[in-house]
């Protein structure tokens, strides 16, 4: 019987697993970011370039992966942490343990789903716990269904760290001592094509059948120029900004002549400017913290208005019939959007304007989730998230300080854009028929695609086989058998065409098959072990 | 090229709408919806989410006089519905869809509804509308994405009871 990690380790574990996600939710600090946490893994037991590297490739396999209007997606914090804890018991070099990292990795991030399902559909008792303290006018009791709302969320990533570390890394650690070389090549084959997986995800969410152009440019700057990847990244900005400038708004004037027909009428505010930051704090920190299925961000989005509410209706009934009103579906992009939902939200309660204020809530948590999630996640994530694995592959640890700063550039967005709601009011309708949005989410998706035509040969590069062929050639007259070197005819033909043809493989089956994200894993597992097993990748 | 009809209580809600149009290839949205087309903020901002897709917001009625003046096998249109009983109505004024999925439906608070999938409430109205529609010839999925399963949606309701 070996020995595995002691249960303070596991206990530890546990314990940033629940706070990691949990902190994810509320103010959106990407503690739960696969670099990150096996940052703090590798810290824990000793062994940091494994946990960076784990980390590395499981966050270049979530790259396009976002949990768009509240879906499930593999849960690779999870997977981050298992792996690294059970490959560090292991005592191999760092490619073997790599490997065998990844080999437990993958599946605990998929099986995690289940989990996911599960926590979510539990949170819809405090929601439910929420109703109750509304009718029964209990201030305190909603508070409190609200903040332990997070308890399911935490507790489903937690428990099972804990006793995954704690009971499996032991007996794990005998299989992983007698993985056969064969399988451990087939592993790192498998763990340098699985960032295909994310590339071609993040490609479906891009327009690159109209914008094509733009992808084209990245790649060539990389591929025949070796521009650095923020040398694309800059060039990428410098482009797109000239295009949309040179092209003309297509403003839908009309619309906005209609909107800004739309009046309200002007009452003194008794919300003072405390209440304001109040009720913008509560809303950053905790939105999404009781998440659940039936209504998603209700709860949160209710308990962040409450100061607001309570000093517009004093009158206790009518306080808690404004708290009611809020307690219905809501769910958009959380930091890039819903603070200026919330702002003009705010400032249409305070001028009692709460009819229009419900109907603003519902017409912009669509158009600004379309904006948030572009610029969140195809636009901002995926470039931090390429130069972050690419650093932390390399074994630096700066790629999770450049992780963890992203988490932290949310409020960036989230503070300006809760006062400019607020300052907008109904005006912000004005402005968003003005064709703002479609205009921002073109931009930042043309800047995606301009950077990922760099970015994918750049990660994929590894990608090569090492395949040769020998022929008999005529030199001077005499039969000589010469060796050519398949991936030398492949670069004379495209450079980086293996990278290419296998993303736009996955984007295709995905795309135009529907094939679902988890059939093309698969896939791409079984494509890595057995061409990587065989050396022909 | 075809008309495929969802029922989301979402409407077009951002990446969601977007994804589902690519995936049918839909270049098209109408939503159709008495209460939303009655909303003079939801129907100027609602196109806004559509990513530049030409998108109408607009009354049953009239969403079903604007259908019957395009050809399902030119032009390929995302129907969205607000609730079951607006997909019954475009349904039986005469629509033939591909395919009806349902994405999102959030319960009603003051309504007895059951929770189908922890994404799908539905009541005894609700259901019966439902199953009209199946009664049509149709299955309906309960998928959020490609990526969940195409199971059958008056199947679950049957098995909630609520048939």
């Amino acid at each position: 019987m070996s020995n595995g990690l002691g249960i303070g380790i596991s206990l530890l574990l546990g314990i940033w697993a629940y706070v990691a996600i949990v902190a994810d939710l509320g103010p959106g600090w990407t503690l739960d970011d696969p670099i990150v946490s096996g940052l703090f893994v590798g810290a824990v037991v000793g062994n940091i370039p494994l946990g960076l590297a784990i980390g590395g490739t499981l966050e270049l396999m979530s790259l396009g992966l976002w949990t768009y209007g509240g879906a499930t997606i593999p849960d690779y914090m999870t997977g981050s942490i298992v792996g690294t804890a059970f490959a560090s018991v292991s005592k191999l070099p760092l490619a073997q343990a790599m490997a065998a990292g990844m080999a437990i990795a993958v599946p605990v991030s998929l099986f995690m789903t289940q989990l996911d399902i599960l926590g979510r559909s539990a949170t819809t008792v405090f929601i439910h716990g929420a109703d109750r303290a509304v009718e029964k006018q209990d201030d305190a009791a909603f508070t409190r269904w609200h903040l332990f709302g997070q308890l399911p969320w935490g507790l489903s990533r937690g428990v099972p760290v804990f006793f995954a570390v704690w009971l499996g890394s032991g007996p794990i650690q005998t299989l992983i001592n007698n993985i056969p070389a064969w399988l451990t090549r087939g592993l790192g084959t498998m763990g340098q094509i699985l960032p295909a997986l994310g590339f071609g995800i993040l490609l479906t969410f891009l327009p690159i059948e109209k914008w094509w152009t733009f992808f084209v440019l990245g790649f060539v700057m990389f591929a025949y120029l070796n521009v650095p990847l923020l040398g694309i990244a800059l060039a990428a900005l410098a482009v797109v900004i000239i295009y949309f400038s040179l092209k003309p708004a297509q403003a839908g004037e009309q619309q906005a002549e209609e909107a800004a027909a739309i009046k309200v009428d002007e009452t003194k505010s008794p919300v003072t400017h405390g209440d304001l930051v109040n009720a913008m704090w509560r809303h950053i920190l905790t939105l999404q913290i009781s998440w659940n299925y039936e209504r998603m961000q209700a709860l949160g989005y209710a308990w962040s208005i409450a100061p607001i509410l309570k000093k517009v209706y004093p009158g206790k009934d009518e306080y808690f019939a404004a708290l009611k009103r809020h307690m219905v579906f809501y769910n958009t992009a959380p930091m890039v959007g819903s603070p200026t939902i919330f702002g003009a939200d705010c400032a249409l309660e305070e001028k009692r304007q709460s009819e229009v204020g419900d109907s603003l809530k519902v017409a912009l948590m669509g158009p600004f989730a379309g904006i948030g999630d572009t610029v969140t996640a195809i636009l901002m994530k995926p470039i931090f998230a390429v130069f972050a694995a690419s650093m932390a592959l390399a074994g630096s640890v700066g790629g999770a300080w450049l992780m963890l700063l992203l988490g932290f550039t949310w409020f960036g967005f989230a503070f300006p854009g809760f006062w400019l709601g607020h300052r907008q009011g109904l005006g912000l309708v004005r402005q968003v028929s003005s064709g703002a949005i479609t205009r921002i989410t073109d931009m930042a998706s043309t800047a995606a695609l301009f950077i990922m035509g760099g970015f994918i040969p750049s990660i994929l590069g590894g990608v090569r086989t090492p395949l040769e062929f020998t022929k008999k050639v005529m030199l001077e007259g005499k039969e000589v058998i010469q060796s050519v070197k398949l991936q030398d005819t492949f670069d004379k033909l495209l450079p980086y065409l293996l990278p290419l043809v296998i993303t736009f493989s996955v984007y295709w089956l995905l795309k135009k098959k529907h094939w679902t994200n988890l059939q093309v894993l698969l896939l791409l597992v079984a494509i890595g072990l057995v061409l990587g097993a065989l050396r022909i990748l | 090229m075809a008309f495929f009809l969802h029922i989301d209580n979402r409407l077009i809600h951002g990446q969601v709408t977007i994804t589902w149009c690519s995936y049918y290839g839909a270049k098209r949205i109408v939503v159709a919806d008495d209460k939303v087309a009655a909303d003079p903020i939801q129907r100027i901002v609602l196109p806004q989410a559509a990513r530049g897709l030409p998108t109408s917001v607009v009354t049953i009625a009239d969403g079903l006089k604007l259908l019957s003046s395009m050809d399902p096998a030119q032009e390929s249109v995302l129907i969205i519905a607000r609730t079951a009983q607006g997909a019954l109505a475009l349904m039986q004024g005469g629509l033939k869809p591909k395919s009806i999925n349902v994405g999102n439906q959030a319960p009603v608070q003051g309504t007895k509804y059951v929770m189908v999938l922890p994404w799908i409430a539905a009541t005894v109205e609700d259901a019966e509308a439902f199953k009209a529609i199946g009664d049509m010839g149709y299955k309906i999925t309960p998928q959020r994405s490609g990526d969940d399963r195409a199971l059958d949606l008056v199947d679950l309701l049957r098995k909630k009871g609520l048939l």
